[in-house]
């Protein structure tokens, strides 16, 4: 897998892969100052994904401290980019999230209802 | 708590930790601690990305009301026409707001290809707070409301 882990700010990256699923991580704090970066990384995750014909990532936000709305919308931005595929392209994102972060519990709520064909959680 | 501050990125977040923190003082359930933070997060930050003079004031508000405790996070800053213009269509769509989540999920469609424009949404649905503001002159001044449960070891 050709991608590179981010660093910037208060947030970090890990990328791996297990089984036949991209795995990547986020730890950390994903702010004001993460945005640009992290919408870039985002997209070159959807490059791979697509390049390598991967059909689902999994993304572990359990390590992830916060999130502001301003990356919230990265997310975003890359399922609205995975729903404007054809059916037969589209990819899963499976989302890994921390019972004690309440934020995360309500993040993810609304982009199941977003993209509903393609997010699932656990737990 | 009032400030008066010149908002900066570690600032903000450093701010929430201590919202946090007041929150736990004023030993109000975890939960509602979290909203709070989170919103005084994104009303923070909004002032720190629109302020036109660097500079913003916050406040927050418990009290004791009949039907319980009430707390109020006022963020106030000087902003642009553009903004403020913007900012007044917003408001006037949270005036009729009947389903936060319903209304999040709709500007998730509308900003997923923007950078942002997801934050007072995100403050009335995942924080459950109900979002106003009035806008004077140059003035631009926000509040955030939610009900709040207290413990009753420490009050």
């Amino acid at each position: 897998v050709s991608i590179e882990a981010l660093s910037v700010a208060q947030l970090t990256t890990t990328v791996g892969v297990e089984g036949g699923d991209l795995v990547v991580a986020l730890s950390g704090n994903a702010d004001l100052d993460a945005r640009t970066k992290l919408a870039e990384w985002l997209r070159s995750v959807h490059e791979e994904v697509l390049r390598l014909r991967i059909q689902r990532v999994v993304v572990d936000l359990r390590r992830l401290e916060f999130m502001n709305s301003l990356c919230l919308n990265a997310f975003v931005g890359w399922l609205a980019t995975i729903l404007e595929l054809s059916i037969d392209r589209q990819y899963r994102v499976h989302f890994l999230w921390n019972r004690d972060l309440f934020w995360q519990r309500k993040s993810l709520s609304a982009l199941c209802r977003f993209a509903l064909r393609v997010v699932t959680t656990d737990p | 708590v009032e400030l008066v501050f010149r908002p900066t990125v570690g600032f903000i977040d450093l701010l929430r930790r201590f919202v946090t923190e007041f929150c736990r003082e004023l030993s109000l359930d975890p939960d509602d601690g979290s909203r709070v933070a989170l919103a005084t997060y994104e009303l923070v930050e909004n002032a720190a990305r629109h302020s036109t003079d660097g500079r913003a004031a916050m406040a927050i508000d418990v009290a004791e009301r009949r039907e319980g405790a009430v707390l109020t996070i006022r963020i106030a800053n000087r902003a642009s026409q553009r903004h403020r213009e913007s900012l007044q269509a917003r408001l006037d769509e949270l005036k009729n707001l009947t389903d936060a989540e319903s209304y999040y999920v709709a500007m998730m469609h509308r900003t997923a290809k923007l950078e942002s424009g997801l934050g007072l949404a995100r403050v009335c649905s995942e924080a459950e707070m109900e979002v106003s503001g009035q806008i004077v002159g140059e003035e631009v001044e926000l509040y955030a409301t939610t009900r709040v449960t207290r413990s009753e070891v420490g009050v």
